[in-house]
């Protein structure tokens, strides 16, 4: 009755063995979001400005970009007029950790 | 229940090490020099304590939502409508570990850690191999992996799409070890799971929805992170506006039950239960007690008190919002080691039990896990 199966270690958790999850995270600042050569990729459209940038194109701001903090959108998205960048706040969990575990 | 000295597997660090195992502390939290043997019988007695006591739980959330009870429990008013409603909703839960004192046949409860309870992986898998191991013709109260698994298919049909988030807090490997094992039985159960840490929640203002780091937008999210802490933080007042968008795991109903002071209504609500110790907010005059924090983790601030003086207190940052006082439940002592009894609920049914034993009376991050089984 409480006899279990065989138990199968599935690939997350082996992953985790071996790497214990470093996924990177964009920083919520402003950058140039330039290529190593220097060069950024802009365009004007809807008379906004916005710059290509990793997932997206980002509204500029100042000649800058934030991709930490606004969410990229699609060339269709910018085409449409009216549309605005979906801004993201962060960093709002998980300030309380006091560095164990949370268990009870 | 016996604790039998039993050699430890040649290289058994690194075999735990191979199974997921990565928090030990140095080699001394997991402990397979000894093992804790039950008979048929006092499995099944711990089986069905655990299922009657979930029972009394489910009757006291439901005994303080009516009361609105919020303030006695130190929640703000603003999160009363989310606990209601995740009830009222019959949000789910996925899992719980019920701590008891079992003492020469009776059963105790001592806290409920329904909101996030660790040690999951080493009751679930760690002490399963080492019964493959070690006493392949026993057996072992133990079928939390399958529970889990077949629990997510239950779980499966609340849920909008199959995508799962899971998150945790970056400061611990144990939580972290936690997630990534109840990840692996959601990606078994055949959901799409994505992990990410607390702060890289984000919030999009514009949708009005919380979203992950690649901007997708969450709506069904395990998380091992308090829900104290949740809603103290800045984006604690969101789980209030998005919640019909976005499902937290546990539910936040849970919040009660993890609270301290859910003791208090489990003796006003079942006063001659076996299985429910009195207790109190007013410090008693008389008998042996233990003063416990309205919130506390890993055994911090308690205070026991026996024959009018406190024999053992632990330190810790918690207490600020006050204390319970329950009746002094000694643990057994097997030649100065005192194991407390981790009994696991899996979508609200007993599912098995890890056991961590300590030199002292209190069952803190000291303590160390000692594998089970019975014949």
């Amino acid at each position: 009755m409480k006899r279990s199966s065989t138990i199968i270690l599935g690939v997350v958790l082996l992953a985790a063995i071996s790497s214990c999850s470093d996924q990177p995270k964009e920083k919520d600042e402003w950058i140039t979001g330039a290529d190593h050569n220097g060069r950024t990729r802009d365009t004007l459209i809807n008379n906004q400005q916005y710059r290509h940038y990793s997932l997206g194109w980002f509204l500029i701001v100042n000649g800058v970009i934030n991709p930490g903090r606004y969410q990229p959108s699609s060339l269709s998205q910018i085409r449409t007029p009216g549309h605005v960048p979906a801004h993201i706040r962060s960093g709002g969990f998980g300030s309380t950790g006091r560095g164990s575990s949370v268990s009870e | 229940m016996k604790r039998i000295e039993i050699t430890p597997r040649p290289g058994w660090q690194n075999t735990i090490e191979q199974q997921g195992f990565l928090f030990n502390e140095g080699g001394n939290y997991w402990k397979e020099n000894a093992a804790y043997s039950f008979a048929e019988a006092e499995i099944l007695s711990i089986e069905k304590a655990t299922s009657e006591i979930f029972a009394m739980c489910l009757e006291a959330v439901e005994y303080v939502i009516k009361r609105e009870w919020y303030d006695k429990f130190f929640i703000e008013r603003k999160f009363a409508d989310l606990i209601r409603w995740s009830w009222y909703e019959d949000q789910p839960s996925l899992y719980g570990r019920m701590d008891l004192s079992y003492n020469n046949g009776s059963i105790k409860l001592l806290e409920f850690n329904a909101d996030t309870p660790t040690s999951l992986l080493e009751s679930s898998v760690i002490q399963w191999y080492w019964l493959k191991d070690v006493k392949p013709n026993s057996d072992q109260f133990n079928s939390i992996h399958e529970r889990l698994i077949a629990h997510y298919k239950v779980i499966r049909g609340w849920m909008k799409s199959n995508r799962m988030h899971f998150c945790c807090s970056e400061e611990s490997l144990e939580d972290l070890m936690t997630v990534k094992y109840m990840e692996d039985a959601a990606q078994q159960a055949g959901l799409d799971t994505r992990f990410l840490f607390m702060s890289q929640l984000g919030f999009d203002t514009q949708k009005q929805n919380f979203t992950d780091d690649l901007f997708e937008k969450i709506e069904t999210i395990f998380k091992l992170y308090p829900y104290e802490w949740m809603m103290a933080e800045e984006f604690g007042p969101e789980l209030v506006t998005t919640r019909e968008k976005c499902w937290w795991i546990e539910p936040a109903w849970k919040t009660l039950l993890s609270n301290k002071m859910i003791l208090t209504v489990l003796h006003e609500l079942f006063p001659r239960s076996p299985y429910i110790l009195p207790c109190t907010t007013t410090r008693p005059r008389t008998g042996d007690f233990v003063e416990k924090p309205i919130y506390s983790r890993e055994g911090s601030n308690v205070d026991i008190w026996v024959n009018g003086r406190s024999v053992e207190k632990s330190d810790g940052e918690y207490g600020s919002e006050g204390y319970v006082y329950q009746q002094y439940a000694p643990l057994p002592d097997f030649g100065g080691n005192h194991p407390v009894i981790g009994s696991w609920l899996i979508g609200g049914e007993p599912a098995g039990m890890g056991i961590r034993e300590s030199d002292g009376l209190i069952t803190n991050n000291m303590s160390r896990f000692v594998p089970h089984y019975f014949e």
